[in-house]
């Protein structure tokens, strides 16, 4: 199985991952894409209730495997507009008011570009310029000049992403928006192309992880899995001089294995098979130490009763931004470890379920 | 003249304050086809002479001034993790950095994308994170190791915002850098449209540089152009979505600078020129100095009666400025409009004396 970097196909399956809209509970964009990559991959594949995509390569009397990815991305939800045409939103999922100033916008299904408006530094108070703004009272400018015409192109109810288009950059590194969780997604479909796994193997690409792991929850119900993995892009506060005491993951440094977050401790064995495996395919990687935030595991671990659950990360910078960067090396070794796992599970399956 | 190309290609052109050489190359061969001349000064100013028709030597010399320069940062230093710290060049406001695309302008070498970053705010204490990050807790990360980082991006790189336009409804645009190249894009139309009026004056149009570090290469413009009417075109704030009542001009007119630096006379028939025209004109009452161009024309040589009109742009000094091309044009009209109707009152009255008859 070969280890290494990603090729142009694998780029553009990631960027086109990426440019798909997604805000929790507006997945239809990204939903249609997974569906047709995972038909494409010969899976069986189903949507359910909450919108979450569920495709299986079944295996008769193997282990119930499910790796979890989550589909939606952290966004907007458009309100309504004020008289003079601005747009306001309530934030989906956790943005920090920070990293929308003078930030731009696609809204709605046609993509309307937007700028999120600031008061310029000339007229800012000492106040505006010290402490920040709360998102009720930021505004999207579509340019509309009135509240009729603004609602008429965005009405109420619609989704905005932030507008930032899969760049490369750097010695290998990609720059976009949702690459928290669309990397998940990337290492999901790559582990869906191999047709000679030891595994009976179910995919959930969830819906609503941003505001609570929501539609994890509900397909773990419905796949009652003997096993779960999370794929997720988590945070990494690895530069800017930080101490290393406060570095979550290490960008660049392979994919990064959680022992424990804010919705789940790992099961012990399975976090210690997959770091065997790692190092026996010599795929890079390193430990989660920030324990804050929380994923999908935390929902599969105990939707339907006790089951042994781990998270593998691919580190990303200025996550919930709409700058996020990842390194493709440690996507390549997200895939790179999915696959060897489950192509090594008889090895492991043993002590696991032991 | 289709403003949204020209823009795309112009914002896209580096120009730093000290540093326009490649804003002021594109602007000064737009400049070509209407002018006799085109230089460019140490400062990087571009003067572009609109070619006379006759009789032009027996008016007034007319300078009409907006500025190429932008605002950017300038980088300081390099941590051992390969972040690289640094400074502005200019206003650009620290609160609209976290989480913005930079260009890492390494001589020599292809720009490199940048991303600025900042500690996330689950590590930050509750107090701050109800506060904007100083500019001095950011960096750029150019995703390089630090080794690599450090022969690229020597102390004193400059860095380009990242924003180039993208049209909004209503003929708005949203791009960086509005302030000044629309204006320098309202001064390239009336070029175009002055160059088929026989004009009974001679007019320079220049791009200034160093406007954004305190109006240097419109000091310089002047001293060596010496007009006998100076016209500063920049932007103006404009009507925004931030809640805010403040005297913002709407985007959809033009305005007129009124006040202290400001010649009455020049303003009076600039308002004058604009009903004629049926150009939509707004008024921006200046107490105090403009902190445009306008400030250091006025005062140079023995002094030059200057206007003012200006363009509303809403959040100035970020990546996402925002104006009307529609107002843009009328902008140009009225220029164009002002200019011809200057030079014929200063034909019809033999000279200056007009400017300089004192009601006191």
């Amino acid at each position: 199985m070969p280890v290494g970097g990603l090729n142009d196909m694998d780029i553009e399956l990631l960027k086109k991952l990426l440019n798909a809209r997604g805000v929790s509970g507006d997945e239809g964009e990204i939903r249609s894409i997974l569906r047709k990559e995972c038909e494409a991959r010969g899976a069986s594949v189903m949507t359910d209730a909450l919108g979450s995509v569920i495709a299986r390569k079944e295996k008769p009397g193997a282990r119930r495997v499910a790796l979890d990815a989550h589909m939606d991305e952290v966004g907007f939800l458009i309100t309504g507009a004020d008289a003079d045409g601005s747009l306001r939103y309530q934030p989906v999922g956790g943005v920090d008011t920070r990293v929308v100033m003078a930030k731009r916008a696609l809204v709605g299904k046609d993509r309307l570009p937007g700028v999120f408006s600031v008061k310029a530094i000339h007229l800012a108070s000492e106040d505006e310029m010290k402490n920040t703004s709360k998102h009720k009272d930021l505004r999207i400018d579509i340019g509309a000049n009135d509240k009729a015409e603004a609602e008429r192109l965005c009405p109420p109810g619609c989704t905005a992403v932030f507008d930032s288009p899969p760049t490369l950059f750097g010695d290998g590194r990609i720059v976009s928006r949702a690459l928290d969780d669309r990397v998940g997604c990337f290492s999901l479909l790559a582990a869906l192309e191999h047709d000679d796994l030891p595994v009976d193997l179910t995919c959930v690409f969830a819906v609503q992880e941003e505001i609570g792991l929501r539609g994890a929850r509900a397909a773990a119900q419905r796949v009652q899995p003997e096993l779960g993995i999370a794929f997720e892009g988590t945070s990494a506060n690895d530069l800017g001089d930080v101490a290393s005491n406060r570095r979550v993951t290490e960008q660049g440094k392979g994919v990064a294995i959680s022992f424990m977050d804010g919705a789940s401790i790992g099961h012990r064995i399975l976090r210690k098979s997959l770091e065997t495996c790692a190092a026996e395919h010599a795929i890079p990687w390193h430990a989660k130490r920030g324990l804050s935030g929380g994923n999908d595991a935390g929902a599969i671990q105990r939707a339907y009763g006790a089951r042994p659950t781990a998270v593998l990360s691919v580190p990303c910078r200025y996550i919930h931004s709409a700058q996020s960067t990842a390194a493709l090396r440690d996507i390549a070794a997200a895939r790179d470890l999915a696959a060897a796992f489950l192509y090594d599970f008889p090895k492991y399956e043993g002590q696991v379920f032991n | 003249m289709d403003y949204e190309s020209l823009l795309r290609e112009w914002v896209r052109a580096d120009g730093l304050s000290g540093a326009e050489t490649a804003a002021a190359r594109v602007i000064a061969e737009a400049f070509e086809p209407y002018c006799e001349s085109v230089t460019t000064d140490a400062l990087l100013n571009v003067a572009a002479r609109l070619k006379r028709r006759p009789g032009a030597d027996k008016g007034p010399h007319i300078i009409a001034v907006a500025h190429q320069d932008e605002i950017g940062l300038m980088t300081t230093l390099v941590e051992k993790d390969g972040a690289i710290r640094f400074t502005r060049v200019g206003g650009v406001d620290p609160r609209t950095l976290p989480g913005s695309r930079v260009w890492v302008l390494a001589e020599g070498h292809e720009p490199l994308l940048g991303v600025i970053g900042a500690m996330p705010p689950h590590l930050l204490t509750a107090a701050d994170r109800k506060k904007h990050y100083p500019l001095e807790d950011l960096f750029i990360d150019v995703g390089l190791p630090y080794d690599e980082v450090v022969s690229l991006v020597p102390t004193g790189t400059l860095v380009s915002l990242d924003g180039d336009p993208v049209k909004l409804q209503n003929n708005k645009i949203a791009s960086k850098t509005l302030d000044d190249r629309l204006c320098v894009a309202v001064t390239l139309r009336a070029a175009e449209l002055l160059s088929r009026v026989d004009l009974p004056a001679r007019v320079t149009f220049v791009a200034s540089s160093q406007e954004e570090v305190g109006s240097r290469g419109a000091q310089t413009s002047a001293y060596a152009l010496d007009p006998d009417i100076g016209i500063a075109l920049d932007v103006t704030h404009g009507k925004q979505g931030a809640k805010d009542d403040a005297d913002y001009l709407p985007l959809d007119q033009v305005a007129v600078g009124i006040g202290t630096v400001l010649h009455p006379e020049l303003s009076r028939l600039i308002i004058e020129t604009a009903k004629e025209q049926r150009v939509p004109l707004g008024k921006e009452f200046v107490a105090s100095y403009t902190s445009t161009d306008a400030d250091n024309i006025q005062c140079a040589r023995g002094g030059v009666p200057t206007a003012l009109i200006s363009v509303p742009v809403a959040n100035m000094h970020t990546p996402v400025e925002v104006a009307s091309l529609d107002t843009a044009e009328e902008a140009a009209r009225l220029l164009a409009a002002f200019i011809e109707k200057a030079a014929r009152k200063w034909a019809d009255s033999k000279g200056a004396d007009w400017l300089c008859q004192w009601a006191d």
